[in-house]
């Protein structure tokens, strides 16, 4: 006790000290672990889509405008001063074959033929006259043969050297006079072809006073009014077949080089679609003809496809721009995928148990704004179509769609 | 001299009171004059330059245009750091510049410095360098209604009007897009005629002068002077064309679609799905908060009383409610301690006394107040918060001198003779407690950074009071004293309750014989309180109490930022935001939420981890709710609630929802990658490597990093075919950019407004089909196919490309929860884990930021000034009380503060913070100066010869009036503010925590430890040089 006492003020601290470390130790021992992981990683939701390869053509697209398959200038063959204008040229209407579309004032034509046709009546006349003429020389000429004929067989006898030689002569007469009328007659049928032409001329002339159309069409850029002054050579206008349109379209020359390698390009089916404002319509068409030459400026060339299927109400004309919608060849084993799937050309990525996996395909073309790509594809396999980034190893995906 | 100067304040008869009027009228003065603001003024000095480079990449921008400016602007005298973003098509490298350079001179370095780079693009304009002016958020105005955007511009601009000629400093428009006619012309049309945009750009700008009512500059429309847009767009839609193709005229409808929208690439904003804009009102740091609010406040109910009702118009996020709540807060606890810090003077010291120490509570607050003017400060959350903490300091000198005078006047029963004693003796201890408290808080002086400019408010006003308290006690005071003791010799004796007695008992019998035991115990006595050191200590190092760096009051306003993948549409992040929007609603049953304004196309302002990239995967939001106290869920418990209830959407990279919070510091996890040749991917991967790991760690959230991957871009290449065809990379790329993004024809004003006239391709008719068959004119003038000149690729770059110091950096930012997760332990464990890693596997350097880095920088100024403190400290004591060991003895208290500060924080729940530690810093001044009471009074009895025991005893049982008084004042003071039950008030309490239980903790150990201590030093020292033991002393005793 004594010693206690002794030694208390140095064993209270001793004590006080061994408590302490008796607590801190049980604090420790019941202290909780402060940090605790999570199971569940950043969830990211995104659109899939599942694979089915199939054969699927990719569509390439072009400019172009459409013209008419025959386009004629309206030329006029006759000067003069304009009648008629027939009223479907200012509406832009159509026009059938033979329908007249003006008329130049046929005056001056129809006094040319009537003198041409008094001609010719006149040269006929005169033929007639020379015949008969030529026709009693002839006689002449064949009495005056018969006559030399039998005073030869007499000669001698009742007939002279003198008379013989009368008769000879007047043969010889005969015969020149038959030759001039039978030359005269000559150069009346010559004057009477002649005169017959011109009366062909003239009538043709007149006909010419009406402008008919050559075929059925539309006439643009008309320029005419009744009462105008136009000279023969001026051109009033033109016609267009509107029964047969085409497309004429430029195609870039990779382009060119690649669709000709493949397949016959005369004769293809395309597409064509005339969209303007309101109005959008895609029309079938058919290549039918291409330039011969690559243009070495633009690097490329034109090609013309028959428009088909136009209805008569259809406001579809020449001069319209459209786009052409052209079909490559068959992809098979392809998908389409929209633009925003595909990574640097190259890669998309697939939903795998929760993970987006790159994986390696090939860009075949485009459809619909959309991407034609193929690739070693498992059937039934989820393709993300969410854009993502490049870096997201830290996120699960999942599948909005399922 | 001294004693010359008290002779003659005592005997002026009126001195004391004119004193006491004179700073009751400078108080009144400055609570006049004072600013009044959020946060005390800090400015950082910043230069900000920007390069704009259209189209270039963020890489080309960093490459070409960054790093030679870095270079030359980086060593320019003062600068302390460079920050520089490369965004597509413009740089920004902002310089950060150490206080005290001289600005105007720095941006005259800067500009010549650039001016000196030879080597930056052509393409590039002119580098535009300034001053960055600081302006502080006031508050925002929310217009938004189901009326035409056009409508809320017009109110917007005018309110903004009348904003800035009401006197406000800045004001911005948020979400306000520029208007626009667009010509959108349709390629096939266009290529039919063989024309591209610039021909028809051209033909359109010459013929612009057939608008009517246009006011042209140089053939270009700079004015409309009507108000006819519709006028205009058919003006421009009958401009003539000619092509070259059919050689006819046309005009521009044949071709293109006129029409007037927003600008399509801009960003806007929305409220509940209506078109809403929020204007963000700023002061300059000169103008009052208050006052501003007041005029913005007066403007908005004006215009409110004449708006149309399908118009919204309201205020949010007003910063000034803030400061008003926080005053009254602080006023009203204020008040509380005042009353009680006198019901404590009343019941220890003679009424009359009482009074005029009380009286010096306010004489002395008001010329705080003025010293605040003098000394540039303001009214504020810190500059108040310091001042409600040294409302129990403010008297303590009071009390001091008046306890000695009362003291004197017991032993003398001479007023005058008393207050000349009073006020000359206690000189030299009330200076040095004084000089100490103000030494305990200097180190605050020495933390750097935004957190030290803001922080320093508290020492400021600490010094002020300490000031004024100084002047009152020994100006004011003795004369008021002497006058008052003079008058009421009859009733010396008399006092409210005679509670002295009580102490006087308890100090004879109770106090004594602790006191005795704990001397007769001492090494018990010490050994229980360095035990009770080590408990405190072991509870804070190992969570049991938690450290939180910078709380921040609860918030009303929640801050969303999401995004979707780069590439995304507008229509998902439209959706996205209608869609947060309803499930916030539905969810708010108790109907809390005041405001929303979302932002489409890019962040919501104020966030700190946002990286501010743009586009149309971008958006953001700011949710005002219902003050906090007004409500019964919290902030987090409904953002909690809130996370839960939001739908997973498609293609959502991240979507981060916080609270807003104040203060200065980064965020919790900030983690930065630096490199200087490491690819921009190896980055990336690297910072996806971290984030995967920290998606790991529950508590951990809103992970993101500032190294976004932008859209992707269509790149050409010209071909060798192009080339032969004329084409350049230059042509090309000025074709391209002409057909797809459009060619500014003019821009012109109506009104107020800009309307800008842009031409393009109609951007419904490019698809990545048709790119290849796109046509570009050639310089000989035909129409090629783009695909036939160029090889086009895509590619997906990043957006945003940030550097520090001239190293590429990536910053990996995240929040944790405290509550789940240790945040000191969390670092230990993921450096040890994961970061180490990023060294070996990646070649990368890794730091710390944020936070952590601020609080490491904190705490590092901390420690120094510690140090320097410790060290003033004792120079200080040294000097006064001439001796070494003294100051070493009257400082070994403050070590074990830390006990009542540890000890209550656990009691009471509450994080340590830095305002903690702050008051620790003050805490330690005000304990020495209860250690300065009772240890110069028991060495003052060794020295006059008394024995050593007798004087500890004596010497204690003296001072114990003294000690339990300022104590008690100062805890008295901040009681109410520990028991506020507010929200706000919660970010304070920390302090008060500290200070109260630590002073209790401290006085009793002052009062038991401190004599023992003092014991122990004697012994020792007559172990090592004398032979006295404790049996001795003890048998003297008996």
């Amino acid at each position: 006790m004594n010693t206690f006492t002794k030694y208390k003020y140095y064993f209270y601290p001793l004590l006080v000290f061994v408590i302490l470390l008796l607590i801190l130790l049980i604090l420790k021992v019941f202290q909780t672990e402060v940090i605790s992981l999570v199971e569940d990683e950043k969830k990211i939701l995104v659109q899939t889509k599942t694979v089915y390869p199939e054969e699927i053509r990719p569509q390439f697209l072009f400019f172009g405008r459409v013209a008419g398959k025959n386009e004629i200038n309206i030329v006029s063959r006759l000067s003069g001063k304009v009648i008629y204008v027939s009223k479907k040229l200012f509406n832009s209407d159509e026009v059938k074959k033979g329908e007249v579309l003006l008329k130049i004032d046929p005056f001056e034509f129809e006094q040319e033929l009537i003198s041409k046709k008094a001609l010719l009546d006149e040269l006929k006349i005169e033929l007639d006259k020379t015949n008969l003429i030529l026709t009693e020389v002839g006689k002449q000429l064949k009495l005056a043969e018969q006559d030399y004929k039998r005073k030869k067989k007499l000669f001698g006898n009742t007939v002279s050297q003198k008379a013989l030689d009368d008769a000879a002569l007047k043969v010889s007469k005969a015969k020149t006079q038959f030759s001039q009328e039978e030359y005269k007659i000559n150069t009346i049928k010559v004057n009477l072809r002649q005169a017959e032409a011109s009366l062909n001329v003239a009538k043709k002339n007149l006909s010419f006073t009406k402008y008919r159309a050559p075929f059925e069409g539309k006439v643009t850029n008309n320029v005419i009014d009744v009462g105008s002054e136009i000279k023969s050579g001026e051109l009033l206008g033109k016609l267009i077949n509107t029964a047969e349109l085409e497309a004429k379209f430029f195609v870039g020359e990779s382009i060119f080089t690649e669709l000709v390698s493949s397949e016959e390009l005369k004769g293809k089916k395309i597409k064509i679609r005339w969209n303007k404002s309101k109005f959008n319509k895609v029309y079938e068409a058919q290549i039918t003809r291409i330039d011969s030459v690559i243009s070495e400026e633009l690097a490329g060339l034109n090609m013309y496809a028959r428009i088909n299927n136009i209805s008569d109400d259809d406001p579809i004309r020449p001069g319209v721009f459209l786009e052409v919608l052209f079909d490559g060849n068959v992809i098979k084993g392809a998908i389409k995928v929209p633009e925003n799937a595909v990574y640097e050309e190259k890669y998309v990525y697939f939903l795998n148990n929760n993970n987006a996996v790159r994986t390696k395909i090939n860009v075949e073309g485009y459809i619909d704004n959309q991407l034609i790509i193929s690739g070693d594809f498992l059937l039934g396999s989820h393709i993300i179509l969410t854009r993502l980034d490049n870096f997201q190893n830290a996120n699960k995906y999942y599948s909005k769609n399922n | 001299m001294k004693q010359g100067f008290f002779h003659k304040l005592l005997e002026h008869k009126t001195a004391a009171n004119l004193f006491l009027l004179l700073m009751i009228i400078l108080g009144f003065y400055a609570s006049k004059v004072l600013n009044t603001q959020f946060f005390p003024n800090y400015s950082i000095d910043y230069i900000t330059v920007n390069v704009e480079w259209p189209g270039a990449s963020p890489k080309d921008i960093e490459y070409s245009i960054i790093k030679p400016i870095e270079e030359k602007v980086r060593y320019i005298d003062k600068v302390k750091n460079t920050k520089s973003t490369a965004k597509e098509g413009i740089a920004n490298i902002l310089l950060e510049f150490r206080s005290g350079a001289d600005m105007q001179k720095a941006l005259i370095d800067v500009d010549r410095s650039i001016k000196a780079i030879s080597n930056l693009p052509d393409e590039s304009k002119k580098p535009e360098s300034k001053v960055i002016i600081p302006y502080e958020q006031i508050g925002l105005i929310l217009l938004s209604g189901d009326v035409p955007e056009t409508q809320l511009k017009v109110i917007a601009r005018d309110i903004k009007q009348m904003l800035l000629d009401k006197g406000l400093d800045k004001v911005e428009i948020d979400g306000l897009r520029k208007q626009v006619i667009y010509i959108d012309v349709d390629p096939v049309a266009m290529f039919s005629n063989k024309l591209d945009i610039n021909d028809i750009n051209t033909e359109i700008f010459t013929n612009l002068k057939s608008i009517p009512s246009g006011v042209f500059r140089d053939d270009k429309l700079v004015q409309l002077r009507t108000s006819g847009t519709k006028d205009t767009i058919s003006k421009i839609k009958k401009i003539i064309l000619s092509s070259p193709y059919t050689k006819q005229d046309m005009i521009v409808q044949d071709l293109a679609k006129v029409y007037e929208s927003t600008k399509e690439t801009e960003s806007y904003g929305l409220s509940n799905s209506n078109p809403a804009l929020t204007l963000r009102v700023y002061r300059s740091l000169g103008t009052d908060t208050l006052k501003a609010t007041k005029a913005l406040e007066e403007i908005i109910l004006d215009y409110n009383v004449n708006i149309n009702k399908d118009i919204k118009i309201e205020i949010y996020d007003l910063s000034s409610q803030l400061i008003r709540d926080r005053i009254n807060l602080l006023l009203k606890n204020g008040v509380g301690g005042l009353i009680l810090v006198l019901i404590i003077l009343f019941l220890f010291l003679r009424f009359k006394v009482a009074i005029w120490v009380a009286l010096g509570i306010p004489a002395a607050l008001s010329v705080t107040l003025a010293i605040m003017l003098a000394t540039g400060q303001s009214i504020n959350m810190i500059s108040l918060f310091a001042l409600i903490m040294m409302l129990g300091i403010i008297v303590d000198d009071s009390i001091v001198v008046a306890e000695h005078i009362d003291y004197q006047y017991e032993m003398t029963n001479d007023p005058y003779k008393a207050s000349f004693l009073g006020a000359t003796k206690m000189l030299g201890p009330v200076t040095a407690a004084s000089l100490t408290t103000v030494a305990g808080f200097a180190p605050v002086f020495l933390i750097s950074g935004v957190i030290g400019q803001v922080i320093e408010a508290i020492p400021l006003v600490v010094i002020s009071v300490i000031l004024a308290s100084l002047f009152e006690c020994f100006f004011v005071l003795p004369g008021h004293l002497n006058h008052a003791l003079s008058n009421n010799k009859a009733s010396i004796e008399r006092k409210v309750l005679n509670l002295n007695s009580y102490l006087t008992y308890f100090n004879k019998n109770y106090f004594y014989l602790l006191l005795k035991k704990s001397i007769e115990f001492r090494y018990t006595t010490f050994s229980l309180a360095i035990s009770f050191l080590i408990f405190s200590i072991f509870l804070l190092k190992n969570g049991v109490v938690k450290f939180y760096f910078f709380p921040s009051p609860e918030s009303n306003i929640i801050l969303v930022n999401y995004n979707f993948f780069p590439g995304s549409l507008k229509n998902k992040t439209i959706e996205f935001t209608n869609e947060l929007e309803s499930s916030l609603k539905n969810i708010d049953e108790e109907n809390i939420v005041k405001n929303i304004y979302s932002t489409i196309g890019k962040p919501i302002w104020g966030s700190r981890d946002s990286t501010k990239e743009e586009g149309d995967h971008i958006g953001g939001m700011i949710i005002e709710l219902e003050p906090s106290e007004n409500r019964n869920i919290r902030t987090s418990e409904l953002i909690e609630e809130w996370k839960k209830s939001i739908e997973p959407k498609e293609g959502l990279r991240s979507l981060i929802i916080k609270e807003r919070k104040g203060g200065p510091p980064g965020l919790d996890v900030d983690i930065r990658l630096i490199s200087k040749n490491t690819s921009l991917n190896k980055m990336k991967e690297a910072s996806e490597f971290i984030k995967e790991n920290l998606f790991l760690y529950e508590g951990v959230s809103d992970i993101k990093d500032n190294l976004p991957v932008g859209k992707r871009e269509i790149s050409f290449i010209v071909t060798e075919k192009g080339k032969s065809l004329g084409f350049d990379n230059r042509y090309v790329s000025k074709k391209i950019k002409e057909s797809f993004d459009g060619v500014l024809i003019s821009n012109f004003f109506r009104g107020e407004e800009e309307v800008e006239l842009i031409i393009r391709t109609d951007p419904k008719s490019i698809s990545i089909s048709n790119i290849n068959s796109f046509l570009i004119k050639s310089p000989t003038g035909g129409l090629v196919p783009l695909g036939e000149i160029v090889n086009i690729s895509k590619q997906q770059d990043f957006s945003v490309i940030k550097r520090r110091n001239g190293f590429r950096e990536i910053s990996i930012t995240a929040e944790i929860n405290e509550n789940i997760l240790n945040p000191d332990y969390f670092f230990k464990k993921f450096e040890n884990e994961v970061l180490y890693k990023i060294k070996d596997d990646y070649n990368i350097k890794w730091k710390l930021a944020g936070r952590s880095e601020e609080q490491a920088d904190t705490f590092g100024d901390m420690k120094r000034g510690a140090f320097l403190a410790l060290g003033v400290i004792f120079v200080i004591l040294a000097f006064i009380f001439q001796s070494y060991l003294l100051p070493l003895c009257i400082m070994s208290i403050i070590p074990f503060i830390l006990i009542g500060v540890i000890l209550g924080h656990w009691i009471t729940g509450f994080d340590i913070t830095i305002l903690s530690l702050v008051a620790i810093l003050g805490l330690a001044g005000i304990v020495v100066n209860d250690s300065i009471i009772l240890v110069s009074n028991i060495y003052e009895k060794i020295n006059s010869g008394k024995k050593v025991l007798d004087s500890v005893i004596q010497g204690s049982q003296e001072r114990l009036r003294a000690v339990l008084l300022t104590s008690f004042t100062t805890i008295g003071g901040l009681t109410p503010l520990l028991f506020e039950k507010s929200l706000q008030a919660q970010f304070l309490k920390p302090m008060a925590i500290t200070i109260v239980f630590g002073l209790l903790a401290a006085t009793f150990l002052v009062l038991i430890l401190i004599p023992a201590l003092i014991f122990i030093g004697s012994e020792l020292k007559q172990i090592i040089f004398g032979s006295k033991s404790w049996e001795e002393v003890e048998q003297r005793k008996q």
